[in-house]
């Protein structure tokens, strides 16, 4: 996927400007660290690249097409983007592998397929012993992992992780970051990932750095970025 | 799935819910099983005598209280085309085992319209009664003894089943006799007219209205319908139904707009991994499907409970509530259910597929 953002402009009620003027691009197996403060508008940059929210002016382009005629938004956001969030949002009375299947169910995929690859993808997350477990039954690291598995299910192009590693200790917020860059090279998708971690950060391709919603910093990653040094899927 | 997973996850307020709503309905089942039953009844009673046309006086609201003179009852039996003139009387006695025990009169040559289950028809002034099997089973009375109404003995002779409770819990006597218990003599409750093959029934309704003003004719099967009392009936139980059931819609919408607010973020979540409007639409709707139907198993739950009670209980009429929902009540209610449960989710659900995911996302 191309992805494409061109002067974005996010304003709202009461003269708060949470993007001003942002433009960026990113291609298939990319990946990008959003670094900042809080309030910076990592978060309100990743909802207007995935269609979460509409941008006041600007425009986010999609493989050189403006993402708000791909109708309907929400089945290109199932098929194509995945989300993951800082605390984890799932679904506290439904099993981690409910969960998991909650992307595929707007695309009419059958019960016994949306188990099948909620399974799989479990599996190689590492929690087939737990996907009959509700969330509030597993540690705070299994549930980010399941996110990522529901983030993932749908195999999308585009995945965009606000803080995904925030709330976990450091042993399980590598294990996380591994896995999504594992999948983005392995899919040659595209990672966006807001992050207060810097050594998260480091792993990236490029890292933008923004303040009061404007970008202040575009670089890319002296290291090359890459996974470092433990990741397996 | 998830409708389901969500009733069960606020069960307590889920459960009370479903109790507000079964209330609602129970009421409305109660009330128009009973009306339902009670007309079935009536009706039974005017197609065994095969009345054509049935008289009453014209101001009374119930068979009970229409009063037709001897000199009507004549009147009547003069009309051109009228073939035969049967009279009823009927009315209520207190009983020790009901207050309300219906008592029927009628000549002795009708009495074989009852199908008799036991014993034979009752004898013209030989203190003789015909008993209704719920009656006779519920006084505790079997053939050869007597029975007691307004202090008067009579000697029990047959046991009928018609079918029909109503008419299965009273008694059947002739007619002087059952006039004399009730203590209205010279006068009648219902004139039941046979017309001849070749003459129009309605000639002869027409007739009656314009020779006898003070009574009033009607085909015999449209007689029920047509009475003061059970078209009274029929509006306060609608009126009341009609607020019993909104009562419920609202609870029901009340709980889902809580379940709404307090899943605001659950709801962006699911819009953003794809999840339609009207996808969320369909998912709320069925969620408050699901509570209207089971609050419809329970409504007619309790409602067969309460009319066992009203039944067991003694302070109706033998015969005059039903123990049974009838199976048309219970569809009919159901599909009011459905209905209900479909209205009282469009609001919450509305409301829940136009958030913005965003925004949704950001709730706490």
């Amino acid at each position: 996927m191309k992805l494409e953002a061109n002067v974005l402009v996010k304003d709202y009620e009461g003269g708060v400007h949470a993007v001003r003027d942002v433009s960026l691009a990113a291609t298939d197996g990319e990946t990008i660290a959003l670094i900042g403060p809080s309030g910076s508008g990592k978060s309100t940059l990743l909802n207007l690249l995935g269609g979460l929210d509409a941008p006041s002016s600007g425009v986010v382009l999609v493989d050189a097409k403006p993402l708000s005629l791909f109708r309907p938004l929400e089945r290109f956001r199932a098929e194509r983007i995945g989300f993951v969030f800082q605390f984890h949002h799932l679904l506290p009375q439904l099993s981690l592998r409910e969960n998991v299947e909650l992307p595929m169910i707007p695309l009419r995929i059958s019960f016994r397929q949306r188990r099948n690859r909620a399974l799989e993808i479990m599996a190689r997350l590492g929690l087939e012993n737990r996907a009959e477990f509700l969330p509030a039954r597993v540690s705070g690291g299994e549930r980010q992992r399941c996110a990522v598995a529901r983030a993932l299910v749908n195999s999308p192009d585009l995945l965009l992780a606000d803080e995904p590693t925030g709330n976990l200790d450091s042993a399980n917020g590598r294990q996380v970051m591994d896995i999504l860059l594992e999948w983005t090279r392995e899919a040659s998708a595209t990672l966006i990932v807001a992050t207060h971690d810097f050594e998260m950060a480091r792993r990236a391709d490029r890292r933008i750095r923004l303040r009061d919603g404007s970008i202040i910093a575009n670089e890319k990653n002296a290291t090359g970025g890459g996974l470092g040094i433990s990741a397996k899927l | 799935m998830i409708a389901l997973r969500n009733l069960y996850r606020n069960w307590v307020r889920n459960l009370l819910t479903l109790f507000g709503a079964a209330v609602g309905i129970a009421v409305f089942v109660v009330l128009i099983s009973i009306s339902l039953t009670v007309k079935a009844s009536l009706k039974s009673v005017i197609s065994a005598y095969e009345g054509d046309v049935v008289v009453q006086s014209r101001r009374s609201a119930t068979p009970a209280s229409s009063r037709i003179t001897m000199e009507h009852m004549e009147a009547l039996r003069t009309l051109e085309g009228v073939a035969t003139v049967t009279p009823v009387v009927l009315g209520s006695v207190k009983t020790p085992w009901s207050p309300y025990f219906i008592v029927f009169g009628i000549p002795e040559t009708f009495s074989s319209r009852f199908s008799l289950i036991r014993g034979r028809a009752f004898r013209e002034g030989a203190a003789e009664l015909l008993l209704g099997e719920k009656a006779s089973r519920a006084i505790g009375v079997d053939l050869g003894e007597t029975v007691n109404l307004a202090d008067r003995e009579f000697a029990l002779v047959g046991i009928y089943a018609t079918g029909a409770p109503f008419i299965d819990g009273a008694a059947v006597g002739s007619l002087e006799e059952v006039r004399g218990i009730l203590d209205q003599p010279e006068v009648v409750n219902l004139a039941l007219l046979r017309v001849r093959n070749e003459i129009p029934v309605q000639e002869i309704i027409k007739a009656i209205h314009r020779t006898l003003p003070r009574l009033r004719a009607t085909y015999g099967a449209d007689l029920v319908d047509q009475l003061q009392f059970f078209r009274t009936i029929d509006t306060f139980a609608g009126a009341i139904s009609l607020v019993a059931l909104l009562a419920s819609c609202l609870v029901v919408t009340n709980t889902l707009l809580m379940a709404v607010w307090a899943r605001t973020r659950e709801i962006g979540i699911l819009m953003a991994v794809g999840w339609s409007k009207s996808l969320i639409v369909r998912s709320l709707l069925t969620e408050s499907l699901l509570i209207c139907i089971l609050a419809g198993v329970l409504g007619n739950a309790l409602a067969l409970f309460f009319l066992r009670f009203l039944v067991d209980s003694g302070i109706t009429g033998l015969g005059w509530v039903p123990v049974v929902v009838p199976s048309s009540v219970f569809w009919v209610s159901m599909a009011i259910c459905s209905i209900l449960g479909l209205i009282s989710g469009l609001y919450p659900a509305i409301v829940a597929s136009t958030l913005s995911p965003a925004q949704a996302l950001r709730q706490e």
